[in-house]
């Protein structure tokens, strides 16, 4: 038989079994590694993945094997894109993809995804971190103080009179405000202040209220506790001589 | 973000953060102390770099002169393509106050600042911010006897004027080799004919000390646009000096066995004078950019050297109005410098010439510009934060509007 039609069988920790052609399931290095040292005829088990999260890295391997093979006349730039839709996922599929990845030895997709969750967490808060990975803050509030105080210029903004600039506002941020359901928009200043505004009233505001965060010894305060302030006309010009005190 | 539903192995999450910038990991080295020690592991500041470089996170650095104080200082160029290069903030290094200093490396994104006049030296990494000032070499100039004037000539003049910073991999170390020039005169003398020495030293940041090593018999007499060292070597260009047998030469210093070495240079297309040959650093191995000294349009040829054989990577035909390369930024784009000391870049994948907003007519000795990149790295080199002393300021750009 030619080897370009031989099938594979996959079955997933619940059950469901993928036939898929050899060359997209060899992508991954476990599963061309079995292959190749195991009975080719019988299916193979991939006890860690599920039969969701399977069915899209398929979809993922058999793009970019088929763009390698040149079976599909697609340039590089149109592949990045498809990579940059095939991770716009929730951050639990997201995870699910990265362990999958890692277990199943594709290089390149445990790349992508990692570099993805690099890019949405690189401007959050140290809170924000902590929550995302689930991890317990050991430092005690001196110790953290301290830290911070050594690293503050990567917690500062810079910004000259009169503006301060938003650092790496992440997308999501701006989206995910917009559709709750009071319809305002919430903008995360990197680790600094929070502003909320309903968009409607946005528009003809002269000025806004400013919400300082919930008081926490290791939240950073306002240094100007402005309440309100001019506003320009779009969201990035609302932020005025706000300096954050760490 | 939500709170997952399961966590990720550590390891994976180590993955992860390897790919971030370094000034998030710097801001995440509060989120507990686990993560704080692993940042600085060799193997997660190794991952980190590697991941720089292969995705080119090069940051660019034009070292200029103020108009006002005459002070040297840089600006750092946007990284992003859509903005152009334009300034995104000004660095000033108060360390050098009068003191226009060298620029070399980079090397694994640390930068060596040194002072041609003064035993003044330091190594910075300016993604980390730290800085790291290196001791006084403290060793004896020889004395020097002059047999015709039968005396010893008094030490007049001491430069540090070419250097190079690389890596010792065999001991993982960093080093700096300095050539020294030492000026005696004789000071009975109204008009005294200066005399020549020449010493080598080389820094080692492990030891963090200076020891003078033998000097080879060819010095260098050019300099390098940007960075000189790569892989391990040193390069500088030299030339024989023989009166009708001139050459240029490439000398070369191997950090690791610490011996110096001599290549040819080939006869690209000419030779001075025709023809300028600039040694540089072009991706990842040693290159020569040639072009013609005379003429209003000027084309670039580009070769790159590896194990001994020279070939030509490609050509950029005429420029007009262009005088002198300043060296590559990202994706091949080659920043200029023109008949008006503007700074233009030549677009590699649009094949134009662009005016940059970068504005020079205010600096002084507009001819001395020139181009520095590095990579963003984690690496530590046992210095101080820069804001400490106030060694290095830095300043936003006015019209920087947007990020970092």
């Amino acid at each position: 038989m030619g080897s370009t039609s031989t099938k594979i069988k996959l079955r997933t920790s619940d059950q469901k079994v993928f036939e898929v052609e050899k060359a997209v399931a060899v992508q991954s290095q476990t599963i061309k590694y079995i292959y190749e040292n195991g009975c080719p005829d019988s299916v193979i088990h991939v006890h860690s993945v599920s039969g969701d999260i399977l069915s899209k890295i398929l979809d993922y391997c058999k793009k970019h094997v088929n763009s390698a093979a040149g079976k599909e006349d697609i340039s590089p730039e149109e592949l990045y894109e498809w990579d940059a839709n095939f991770v716009k996922v929730d951050q639990n599929t997201l995870f699910d993809l990265i362990l999958a990845a890692n277990c199943l030895k594709i290089e390149s997709l445990l790349d992508l995804t990692c570099q993805t969750v690099a890019n949405m967490i690189k401007g959050k808060r140290p809170e924000e971190i902590r929550t995302t990975f689930n991890i317990k803050n050991d430092y005690t509030i001196e110790a953290e103080e301290a830290v911070r105080r050594e690293n503050k210029w990567a917690f500062d903004m810079l910004g000259g009179v009169g503006t301060m600039v938003i650092e790496e506002l992440a997308d999501d941020t701006m989206s995910k405000c917009v559709t709750n359901t009071k319809s305002r928009v919430c903008v995360i200043a990197a680790n600094q202040i929070v502003m909320m505004r309903s968009i409607s009233k946005l528009a003809n505001k002269k000025s806004i209220d400013v919400y300082k965060q919930p008081q926490n010894p290791t939240t950073p305060r306002i240094k100007e506790s402005v309440k309100q302030r001019n506003v320009g006309t779009g969201f990035i010009e609302l932020f005025f001589h706000f300096k954050c005190k760490m | 973000m939500q709170r997952p539903r399961f966590e990720l192995p550590e390891a994976l999450v180590m993955e992860i953060l390897s790919k971030l910038p370094v000034k998030s990991l710097t801001r995440f080295n509060c989120v507990c102390k686990y993560w704080c020690s692993s940042f600085q592991t060799p193997h997660f500041i190794s991952n980190n770099y590697h991941n720089n470089l292969e995705n080119n996170n090069l940051n660019l650095l034009l070292s200029r002169c103020d108009g006002n104080t005459f002070q040297r200082y840089f600006s750092q160029l946007s990284n992003e393509k859509d903005q152009n290069y334009i300034v995104k903030q000004n660095i000033h290094l108060p360390f050098f106050r009068n003191d226009l200093p060298y620029v070399y490396g980079a090397c694994h994104g640390l930068l060596c600042l040194l002072d041609p006049l003064k035993d003044k030296a330091a190594i910075w990494n300016p993604s980390t911010r730290e800085f790291k000032i290196l001791p006084p070499s403290s060793i004896q100039r020889p004395p020097y006897f002059s047999p015709f004037e039968e005396t010893y000539l008094t030490l007049d003049d001491v430069d540090f004027d070419h250097a190079a910073f690389g890596f010792d991999s065999k001991t993982d170390d960093y080093k700096v080799i300095r050539f020294v020039t030492l000026t005696f005169v004789n000071s009975e003398e109204q008009y005294p004919h200066p005399h020549f020495m020449y010493q080598v030293e080389l820094y080692s940041l492990r030891s963090n000390s200076w020891q003078e090593i033998p000097c080879p018999d060819y010095k260098p007499t050019g300099t390098t646009l940007g960075n000189n060292y790569v892989d391990g070597i040193c390069y500088w260009k030299t030339e024989t000096g023989a009166y009708l047998d001139f050459r240029g030469l490439i000398l070369s210093f191997d950090m690791g066995n610490e011996k110096f070495s001599i290549l040819p240079i080939p006869e690209f297309v000419g030779s001075f004078p025709e023809y300028f040959v600039n040694l540089l650093v072009f991706n990842g191995s040693l290159g020569a950019i040639v072009y013609p000294t005379e003429g209003i349009d000027t084309s670039f040829d580009l070769w790159v050297t590896s194990e001994g054989v020279w070939t030509k990577q490609f050509n950029i035909k005429s420029i007009s109005g262009v005088v002198r390369p300043l060296g590559f930024g990202k994706n091949g784009d080659l920043f200029l410098r023109d008949t008006n000391d503007e700074v233009l870049l030549f677009d590699a994948s649009t094949q134009e010439l662009k005016e940059l907003q970068i504005n020079t007519y205010l600096d002084h000795f507009r001819f001395t510009i020139s181009l520095h990149a590095y990579l963003e790295s984690l690496v530590r080199i046992n210095g101080i934060q820069e804001n400490i002393e106030k060694h290095v300021i830095r300043q936003p750009a006015r019209d920087a509007s947007t990020e970092n």
